[in-house]
């Protein structure tokens, strides 16, 4: 009970300074939130997610050192040394520790529904979860919410900024960064502590989450085209899908814009179409190709459309 | 929303009365110019229930499908992948993935450029994912609800329930064509698949044209299955 007054008395004073960011983002005029900006908008008047990308990078390049030769071989040996049950108990443990930033921001977000979830999550995992390492909550179908002083502000309508990758923290935004320092107030009671103990705690947290990721983060590295790019979109993508949900865009997500699934510009959807319709027809299409690359190419999708269509 | 609704109107607008006026400047010449724009937007289902019946049915038939896969033990890892690759080559619509993927850079492909592209593309994604499957045989996935999109494409969504990724957000869209329903994209917590290859292609194409990506997309292709290279690193890590 406590907690849940901090988060909104010391972010107080924060909000004013994360407007005043807002402000200072302003002369761009293309962020306006991360729903309309990131997807709605026709591709060419779209402005850059990432003006500081040369910089950006550069803490990437840092990031992915210290995860490759630090981060993920400690959490390879923790997954080796921790069985799942544990593992899964450590997360809830930590979950239960975010849960003030959470009621917190639901109630910045004029959420009383999700207010008295939270509370009744922290009061059931406190007690009968032996201190949050068992998640009776979910099991009683109490709804794991997810908030953060991010969302709230974009609940808000503060705009996201400029893409900024954070030192180990990873893939972020301006208003992200605000955001984890409104959540750290939100998790004031680990000043109480002392430092090694919070370090500890934090440490654990990451090396546990981390170690859940292990392969498809290896995967990604491995078969994305351009892994800085896959993760900034994937981070664009889940946050402005994320805040659309904190804006009550419910199981819909935001709507991905039309721009994603259709081409705005007429000429490329009929110029689209024309091709479809030709390769509705088979003989005409790949009839006769000769030997060779691109003719082999043309060929095997012709039949492969014809296939499609039985 | 409605900002961004309202500029999109206002640039429709804007090129309807370009078009107009660049065309003859008559009655018939704006019929022309509409006619697209009207057989692009169809008009809203009038039964959604009944319009949403046939997309979510399909979506749950493959989804138990593969994870009846997934968990029979009886088959080997290659032919769980085998059976579920066929499953995926059926319902996904890759010709307007790769489209949708490459956006405005489709134009700068050519004919065969194209279709070496999708070829290439269905082939990644294959080995890209066909390779992760073994690894969610614990799982199981909920249909929980759909809804119709602009112009009649439908999004399916459904949420993992069990093992590692408990509770993440699957979204399938789809769209129809000749009749049959396909996936034209994956959304996994709000991660568009199609966006995502989009942003990293993007780059490539308009700085090094198209023979460039489609020249990474072989050498990715080209390399061993992921699944080996695994194996290999196992055994020599043992």
């Amino acid at each position: 009970m406590p907690p849940s007054t901090r988060p909104q008395t010391t972010v107080a004073p924060l909000l004013a300074g994360a407007l005043a960011l807002a402000a200072l983002a302003a002369p761009h005029p293309g962020y306006a939130s991360d729903a309309e900006s990131a997807v709605a908008q026709p591709e060419a008047e779209r402005p850059n997610p990432d003006p500081w990308e040369g910089f950006n990078r550069g803490i990437f390049w840092f990031n992915e050192k210290a995860d490759i030769y630090a981060v993920a071989p400690v959490a390879r040996g923790w997954r080796y040394v921790v069985p799942g049950f544990a593992r899964k108990g450590v997360e809830n443990f930590n979950g239960l520790l975010l849960m003030p930033v959470v009621l917190g921001n639901g109630i910045l977000q004029l959420k009383p529904k999700n207010a008295v979830q939270d509370l009744g999550r922290i009061i059931y995992n406190v007690t009968f979860g032996i201190a949050g390492f068992i998640d009776v909550a979910t099991m009683i179908d109490i709804p794991q919410n997810d908030e953060d002083f991010g969302q709230t502000l974009g609940f808000w309508g503060v705009p996201s900024g400029p893409y900024l990758v954070l030192p180990i923290f990873g893939p972020s935004t301006i208003r992200g960064g605000v955001g984890r320092l409104g959540d750290a107030a939100g998790t004031y009671y680990f000043s109480l502590l002392p430092i090694w103990a919070t370090f500890l705690v934090r440490g654990v947290e990451l090396i546990n989450l981390r170690a859940r990721f292990l392969e498809e983060v290896d995967e990604n590295r491995r078969e994305s085209f351009d892994y800085y790019v896959f993760l900034r979109d994937a981070y664009l993508q889940n946050r402005a899908s994320r805040i659309g949900r904190a804006r009550g865009e419910e199981e819909a997500g935001p709507a991905p814009g039309d721009d994603l699934y259709y081409f705005e510009d007429d000429e490329y959807l009929d110029e689209g179409q024309e091709w479809l319709e030709e390769e509705e027809r088979p003989e005409s299409a790949g009839s006769g190709g000769p030997p060779g690359a691109p003719a082999d190419g043309l060929e095997e999708s012709a039949a492969g459309a014809s296939t499609d269509d039985e | 929303m409605t900002n961004s609704l309202a500029r999109r109107d206002a640039w429709r607008r804007r090129r309807l009365i370009g078009w107009a006026a660049g065309a003859v400047a008559s009655l018939a010449g704006l019929a022309l110019a509409a006619g697209p724009i009207a057989a692009a937007r169809p008009a809203p289902p009038e039964d959604p229930e009944a319009f949403l019946a046939e997309p979510t049915a399909l979506v749950a038939d493959i989804v138990g499908e593969v994870i009846v896969i997934l968990q029979n033990s009886d088959l080997s890892t290659r032919e769980r992948r085998q059976r579920i690759e066929n499953l995926a080559f059926d319902v996904f619509d890759f010709r307007t993935m790769g489209k949708l993927v490459l956006a405005r850079n489709w134009k700068k492909f050519d004919d065969a450029q194209r279709r070496e592209f999708i070829e290439q593309f269905k082939l990644y994604l294959s080995r890209n994912y066909g390779s992760r499957l073994d690894r969610y045989r614990q799982t199981d996935v909920v249909i929980v609800g759909a809804r119709i999109e602009p112009r009649n494409d439908v999004t399916v969504y459904s949420k993992v329930a069990g093992g590692e990724f408990d509770g993440v957000k699957l979204d399938y869209r789809l769209r129809q064509r000749s009749a049959e329903w396909k996936v034209i994209d994956v959304v996994i917590e709000g991660v568009s698949l199609v966006g995502n290859f989009r942003s990293q292609f993007r780059e490539v194409v308009s700085q090094k044209g198209p023979e460039a990506l489609l020249e990474q997309m072989r050498a990715k292709n080209a390399r061993p299955e992921p699944d080996q290279a695994d194996a290999e690193t196992a055994e020599a890590s043992s």
